[in-house]
């Protein structure tokens, strides 16, 4: 008893150290710019928070972890804020989290109603995402003294099982899901092996011998396609920007939310449940909710989906909440909840930080520090949008010609701070392709970013705890049930195959004569790299070689499976996701036609199907162009004189903008970078030509 | 309305301006420090003219190419 109640002193001491900390005015500072960041990033079209989140870890290289994760967090939980502005007001959601938002708070705003929407979204927001931060505050102690038990066995098989949520991760393409989850580890192999010291995958360059950098690896998946379908798409929301008084009805939707608090306080524990199983949060988390809501509020069935405040109540908790859920099972276990989490999980890294029981032992503090700053940055975020909500509603409608330019140049400089040298803006363009082609192919890349990152932990875990235990680790209570969930996580889709079947012999001869779709080549594709890769890797020492010909068969089976499955399987309508359920729930609830004729995709999907493939290809072709040529003219003038030239040739171009608009956006723009990047952060530039042969020049900022 | 989250804006950046200088987060400004900032102004001024005026020459020397209107897109399924 006494050491209960040392053990929770202890924890009330680190959670008020925390706080203090946090309270530090510089953290709070990058944590309200976080919130901006997040607001503004859910708001604009085409960047996500989860571009957004990648874009803003290499900026945090030199901060202490309480202010790097006060401005990543900052930025994660209020992308989910900002988001239901474009939901209400065009009727189109910023993101994948407010989809449900649509269906009520939008007729809302028709019925002149905006003001109260968009206060009941902002209020059930930060009461949700309190909520989610007090669930993981709460957490801790139950996991505490579990995590003090677990040795590298068990951490080994909390790594699978993070490895295993590309299942889930996956949605709707487990097989490709699992093919990319491998992919990432065999990539997380690349450079020197710590067992043996052999060279893995380094093609003789010396850029690879420390391995790939994590940095741009995730710019190139996650933020260059989002860039590049915004040049292909090249609109922004083509809405109705007169908005009438956002401010009125503001006091309403406040009380609606007060009135409606248990109703929160269900959808917030639907949310922050949810959010907490890896894997299955974004895109389900509000339409659970909202059929949750459906289903139990008294004369929903009739006023549902016609503009009911509570409707709107309902998602908007729940998808705040989330963040706090999802962030449990990051910190505790190292298995992401989401895929934001999954590059968080990338910031503990290059932070030094083991998720795991350091996180709940010497690392508290910190741990802590998450939590408040979850809660904080709800609290300020949905301040932030009370003020603030005609100029974010504007933010809905900037101009892709306005926007990409001044994204490129940073994403450009997020990239070089890797390891500054010119092959990280390779990697960044070779993995910009390889996550645009992804993208556009449906392939998900969760599960590649969740490979790159748990890869390492796993082969080291895996060598400590043979060194030591020999295979008798394999014995342990927790270790074999983790495996087995592990294993049902992976077979999980399959065994749902089948029963959607009907059985196995249904399912079995459920094929036809192979059908070719240019998808395939990807498959192909990516079954030539991986199998190159294991052939090389046969002639490493057995140390070496043991995990990747183990990863590298299993991708080959997962691809060849797939690329089978697409060539000989008959269509089908089929679903069974539980986001697909929640869907079809709510609109055969709402006497809606069903509309979810297909899986759901765990990822950002590409919004330019409406177009013809011959305009995308030509328009990827462009922008990928457009990288080359930037990189060409860096490498002459430097970074900032190019982005001058980009910004013209790009606005002038692509959108024939105004020359009044130009000039003055250029000048600020190579103002504001040379300000913060050059004279405020000294970032080391790379070497350019002119700069070389003119040394005198080098006064110029990146030259 | 409008105008008064506009001044509430202002004012706020100012207040955090004023902050950061009094904890010392962002010193005076001295007069190096300005002469570097307009400077830095007007170097990138320059350039950006600079460019302007090559590509304005470019696009009188190349019509077709940098002046063609692009074609009206279908618009998306979600507008």
């Amino acid at each position: 008893m006494e050491s209960f109640t040392g053990e929770l002193a202890f924890m009330a001491a680190s959670a008020g150290k925390a706080f203090i900390i946090l309270m530090d005015p510089v953290r709070l500072m990058y944590l309200g710019a976080g919130c901006m960041m997040g607001l503004v990033l859910g708001i604009i079209p085409g960047i996500g928070g989860l571009a957004g989140t990648a874009m803003l870890l290499p900026f945090t290289f030199n901060m202490d972890p309480y202010t790097a994760f006060a401005l990543l967090l900052g930025l994660g939980s209020t992308t989910a804020t900002g988001d239901p502005i474009p939901a209400i007001l065009f009727g189109v959601p910023g993101g994948a989290a407010s989809a449900a938002t649509v269906l009520d708070g939008f007729p809302m705003a028709k019925k002149g109603e905006a003001g109260r929407a968009l206060s009941a979204a902002y209020m059930s927001s930060l009461m949700g995402g309190v909520f989610g931060a007090f669930l993981m505050f709460i957490s801790i102690p139950v996991l505490r003294p579990i995590m003090l038990f677990l040795g590298s066995p068990e951490l080994l098989a909390f790594s699978v099982l993070g490895i295993s949520m590309v299942a889930v991760l996956s949605g709707s393409a487990p097989l490709r899901g699992m093919t990319a989850g491998c992919f990432g580890i065999m990539i997380a192999m690349v450079g020197t092996d710590p067992q043996s010291g052999t060279l893995r995958w380094t093609f003789d360059s010396l850029y690879l011998w420390d391995g790939l950098p994590l940095t741009p690896l995730l710019l190139g998946v996650f933020a260059l396609p989002e860039l590049c379908d915004l040049l292909i798409s090249r609109t922004a929301i083509a809405a109705d920007t007169s908005v009438g008084n956002i401010y009125k009805g503001q006091l309403q939707g406040m009380k609606d939310c007060f009135q409606n608090w248990w109703l929160i306080v269900r959808c917030s524990w639907i949310g922050g449940g949810i959010g907490s199983i890896p894997g299955i949060s974004a895109s389900v988390v509000d339409w659970l909710a909202y059929g949750h809501a459906l289903k139990t509020e008294k004369g929903a069935n009739l006023t549902f989906g016609k503009g009911d405040v509570r409707g709107v109540i309902a998602s908007e908790s729940a998808n705040n909440a989330k963040e706090g859920g999802a962030l449990l099972p990051t910190v505790a276990f190292g298995v992401p909840g989401s895929a934001t989490m999954a590059i968080l999980l990338g910031a503990f890294l290059i932070h030094g930080l083991v998720p795991g029981p350091d996180m709940l032992t010497k690392n508290l503090n910190i741990t802590y520090a998450m939590v408040w700053s979850i809660a904080l940055a709800n609290i300020l975020g949905a301040g932030m949008c009370y003020a603030f909500s005609p100029q974010f509603a504007k933010l809905s409608v900037v101009r892709f010609s306005l926007i990409l330019p001044a994204v490129l140049g940073i994403i450009y400089i997020g990239a070089f701070e890797a390891t500054r040298q010119w092959g990280d803006l390779y990697s960044l363009l070779a993995f910009g392709l390889l996550g645009w082609i992804m993208k556009q192919f449906k392939w998900p890349r969760p599960p590649l970013i969740l490979g790159v990152v748990l890869g390492d932990t796993i082969e080291r875990y895996l060598f400590i705890s043979v060194e030591r235990y020999g295979l008798s680790w394999l014995g342990r209570p927790v270790v074999a049930i983790l495996l087995t969930i592990a294993i049902i996580g992976l077979t999980r889709p399959f065994l749902q195959d089948i029963r959607i079947h009907g059985g196995l012999k249904k399912m079995l001869t459920n094929f036809q004569a192979p059908r070719f779709d240019p998808s395939q080549l990807f498959t192909i594709f990516m079954i030539g790299i991986i199998g190159a890769m294991v052939l090389m890797s046969l002639r490493w020492d057995f140390s070496a070689k043991i995990v990747p010909l183990v990863v590298g068969t299993v991708a080959l089976l997962a691809a060849g499976t797939s690329l089978f499955n697409d060539m000989c399987r008959k269509p089908e309508t089929a679903m069974g996701g539980l986001v697909d359920q929640a869907i079809q729930e709510v609109e055969q609830k709402l006497g809606q036609a069903n509309k979810a004729d297909e899986k759901i995709h765990m990822d950002l999907s590409s919004d330019t199907a409406h177009l013809p493939t011959s305009v995308i290809i030509k328009r990827a072709a462009r922008f990928f162009g457009y990288l080359l040529v930037f990189m060409a003219v860096m490498a002459v003038v430097g970074l900032i004189p190019t982005v001058a030239v980009f910004v013209v040739f790009f606005m002038r171009y692509e959108n024939n903008e105004r020359w009044s608009l130009v000039i003055p956006y250029a000048v600020i723009l190579l103002v504001s970078i040379s300000f913060v990047f050059d004279y405020v952060m000294s970032i080391p530039w790379p070497p350019t030509l002119i700069g070389q042969l003119f040394p005198t020049l080098k006064f110029i900022p990146s030259l | 309305v409008k105008h008064v989250t506009t001044v509430i804006i202002i004012l706020f950046a100012l207040v955090m301006l004023g902050f950061a200088m009094q904890r010392g987060l962002i010193a005076t400004p001295t007069l190096e420090q300005i002469l570097y900032l307009v400077q830095m102004v007007l170097g990138w001024t320059a350039w950006t003219c600079l460019v302007a005026l090559a590509y304005a020459g470019l696009e009188k020397l190349f019509p077709d190419i940098l002046c063609a209107p692009h074609a009206e897109d279908p618009p998306a399924p979600n507008s």
